[in-house]
């Protein structure tokens, strides 16, 4: 994995590609690498849809090896969603057969000077760039079921649906799973759109022929390996909450906290709740012939997804997620699991991010055009968007465009990005993050890893008032290194819980790479990436004035508890003090 | 809440039946209980649970929505409303864990016993949730104490999982086989209290 694959869109009649080694981005990978790419190479003030923007496509650093949960795919732009750059990334199966086949990232640049769909195939050969115009305005679905025809059902993809082809700065980048299915997405801050505008429908991988990293310590490796997955099933969240009920088990519990955002916004619960909980779905899963536990990606211990089957039996989605259930859920009011995964599979279809749509779905309620609680209103909705009418366009651009346009001001969206599932006035150490993050609004910037251990800033007295920046600095620190390594964001909780599992990711990376990496070097990787993305961002023109939650926040008291978000912008301007 | 001379229909169901109705537990059902005292005191002296298996399942703890970092120090009153839950994911599980690192970070909704009302200790009734895990681990020991459920949430929980129907069906002395004359039977009484007794 010491190459990076460029293909420039625009060049001359036909796109061309070049490979060349990792030179400057020696050692980086996921997030680490796209954004450093992006920063060095994307002009900060381009439109994101334009030639000068680049669509990085980066594995992790431990992706390709046997390591446990290390699927996870980077995938990073300037984001049409959001102005600023952006990393979104997914699970799936591509970030494993992308680092065998030799890859650290493919970078797709330029922009085609004619109206052509392409696609791209890479294999242990080479890469093929072609023209395919039968896949113009195919679902994601459609599109990988024609690709596994001609190409077989052991390829993996990664595509868009109609929302990239549309430039809707909604649309994600659809990832097909162990089944083939494209139903796991890098969706937030509209990656598809650029990967519209560079008129790449589809990439087509194929690691028939290559083989697994070889790490340079098998030995340590393997041992280290061994800990990790240990750690992970001995944990309760990641052995047994997980695997059990999915994302979704979040439900309930951010109901009866006062903390899950319904109505847009307007209340901390929802009485349907426990209808569409994690053990309810669980529940149907088992009943129907479904899963409730299911990998997305090979090498995957956690098992956090499953299948989602109706009534009969047939397949009606993957198993939504929390933020997903949440969005089309408790903000628009509608309590039927059934139609909440039909919309999950609709939006994977489309090539939607399940949270800025659903959110934009809830701001169509709260001005009027459908009712709270509509279910079948909402689907038709989707439908605009698949059609691409005018309406549909509005949606399909998100809660900011949405908002606007239907002149609200109760718009949940921090740098334009639609703020997730955890209401900021309830756990307000998120909104820390959803407000300051690079990212726009983003759950999973500042995640619950392991700060304690890394002693990211200090130790933070969890007793103590104070302590909301502190931690959310240190959060955000820690989750960039994470996330560069292509680990599953949900291995943070065994690292921060248990110190073995932590010492053990080190040691795969140390072993992997034949290198001495310490805490101290994670953090400083930490912190250089969010130096960079902050740079970029600021270059882009952001200020401290975009480190804001939207007003309403501090204004209008949530119920149950009715409280408000406090934390003063003077502290908000000390997260990024390192 | 249950009334004082509410009389609610009562149910028996065998013992290994209990599992099949840990899901009914994430709406909240009422417990006949000691209250004010604490949920420590509640969940050791009164339901018979270890204090070390509080200690390691009982992660997550809600008094009337606050989440609890001390379980030992916060009573239970009369009329609230206790939810339990193991550990769970993302930022916002960490932050709503007891005594977690991340606990500062939803400090404007934590409970403080210091604000809670004098809680009398007596005979009361309170609801409680059990989420996930717990719900199966504490439900079918709690059921052995008797739970109360609105008639017409129990229809509808019953309505809604029909793989375990057939389990409903067989309830000692009231024996019904049809589950949707069970069902019907719940409509009936919409306005009553079931209660169910796993023996």
């Amino acid at each position: 994995m010491e190459k990076i694959l460029r293909i420039n869109m625009g060049a001359g009649e036909s796109p061309t590609f070049q490979v060349s080694p990792l030179g400057e981005f020696a050692g980086l990978g996921g997030r680490g690498l796209t954004s450093a790419v992006i920063a060095a190479e994307v002009p900060p003030t381009c439109h994101p849809l334009s030639a000068e923007n680049k669509l990085v496509i980066a594995p992790g650093l431990l992706s390709g090896t046997m390591a446990a949960m290390s699927g996870r795919l980077s995938i990073g732009c300037k984001s049409p969603l959001t102005g600023g750059i952006k990393e979104s990334n997914a699970g799936g199966q591509p970030a494993q057969v992308l680092a065998r086949l030799g890859y650290a990232a493919v970078v797709l640049e330029g922009k085609p000077k004619r109206d052509d769909l392409f696609r791209i195939i890479i294999n242990k050969d080479g890469v093929k760039i072609e023209v395919d115009n039968s896949l113009k305005g195919l679902g994601n679905y459609a599109a990988v079921e024609r690709m596994r025809k001609e190409f077989g059902d052991h390829i993996v993809c990664i595509s868009i649906g109609q929302a990239g082809e549309m430039r809707l700065t909604a649309s994600s980048i659809a990832c097909t799973d162990m089944e083939g299915r494209p139903a796991r997405h890098a969706g937030r801050g509209g990656p598809g759109a650029v990967m519209g505008s560079k008129c790449v429908k589809m990439i087509v991988l194929d690691d028939t022929g290559m083989s697994t990293r070889q790490p340079r310590d098998p030995e340590k490796f393997r041992a280290a390996n061994k800990i990790f997955i240990e750690g992970l099933r001995k944990h309760a969240v990641t052995g047994e909450a997980l695997p059990a009920y999915g994302t979704n088990v979040l439900t309930n519990i951010l109901n009866e906290a006062g903390g899950y955002p319904t109505y847009n916004f307007k209340e901390g619960r929802f009485a349907g709740a426990s209808k569409i909980s994690g053990e309810t779905m669980a529940s149907l899963e088992a009943a129907r012939g479904g899963m409730a536990t299911h990998g997305c990606h090979r090498g995957c211990v956690i098992r956090c997804s499953g299948i989602y089957n109706d009534k009969d039996g047939h397949f009606v989605s993957k198993q939504p997620e929390y933020e997903t259930v949440w969005s089309h859920g408790g903000h628009c009011g509608i309590d039927d699991i059934d139609k909440i995964a039909r919309m999950d599979f609709i939006e994977d279809d489309i090539g939607l991010d399940t949270i800025e749509t659903g959110v934009a779905l809830g701001l169509a309620m709260e001005a009027g055009l459908v009712k709270y609680g509509d279910a079948d209103a909402a689907i038709d909705l989707l439908k605009e968007i698949e059609k691409g009418t005018p309406l549909g366009r509005i949606i399909g651009s998100g809660a900011a465009v949405t908002g606007r346009v239907f002149g609200l001001d109760r718009v949940p969206v921090v740098k334009g990005q639609a703020i997730p599932a955890y209401d900021p006035r309830a756990v307000k150490g998120l909104g820390v993050t959803y407000a300051t993050s690079t990212m726009g609004a983003d759950h999973t910037a500042g995640y619950a890893t392991a700060t304690n251990i890394l002693k990211v800033g200090g130790f933070v007295d969890p007793l103590k008032p104070e302590g909301q920046v502190e931690l959310s600095r240190n959060l955000q620190i820690a989750t960039a290194a994470i996330d560069s390594t292509g680990m599953c964001v949900f291995v943070a909780f065994a690292l921060m819980d248990i110190p073995e599992t932590f010492t053990a990711l080190i040691d795969m990376l140390n072993s992997l790479y034949g290198i001495d990496l310490t805490p101290d070097n994670v953090v400083e990787l930490g912190q250089k990436i969010l130096k960079i993305e902050r740079d970029f961002n600021a270059k882009a023109g952001f200020t401290k004035e975009h480190d804001r939650l939207p007003a309403f926040f501090k204004a209008q008291a949530v119920p149950p508890h009715n409280v408000t978000f406090d934390v003063p912008d003077e502290e908000l301007d000390k997260v990024f003090n390192f | 809440m249950l009334g004082p001379h509410a009389k609610p229909l009562r149910f028996e169901i065998n013992e290994e039946e209990a599992q099949h109705f840990a899901l009914l537990f994430q709406h909240g059902v009422f417990i006949r209980c000691t209250t004010g005292v604490t949920i420590e005191e509640l969940l050791v002296a009164h339901f018979g649970f270890t204090r070390d298996y509080l200690e390691k399942r009982l992660t997550t703890v809600f008094l009337d929505g606050a989440p609890v970092d001390d379980i030992s120090e916060a009573p239970v009153g009369d009329g609230m409303a206790l939810a339990l839950s193991s550990s769970m994911p993302g930022l916002a599980g960490a932050t709503l864990r007891r005594k977690g690192t991340l606990s500062s970070m939803r400090r404007s909704i934590t409970y403080h016993h210091e604000d809670g009302r004098p809680a009398p200790v007596h005979a009361g009734h309170i609801t409680i949730k059990l989420f996930n895990i717990l719900a199966q681990e504490m439900g079918p020991i709690l059921m052995k104490h008797g739970i109360c459920i609105d008639a017409l949430k129990l229809a509808e929980f019953i309505r809604l999982s029909p793989q375990k129907v057939q389990l409903v069906s067989a309830m000692g002395k009231n024996t019904i086989k049809d589950p949707e004359e069970f069902i019907r039977m719940l409509e009936q009484h919409a306005s009553r209290k079931v209660e169910i007794v796993a023996g």
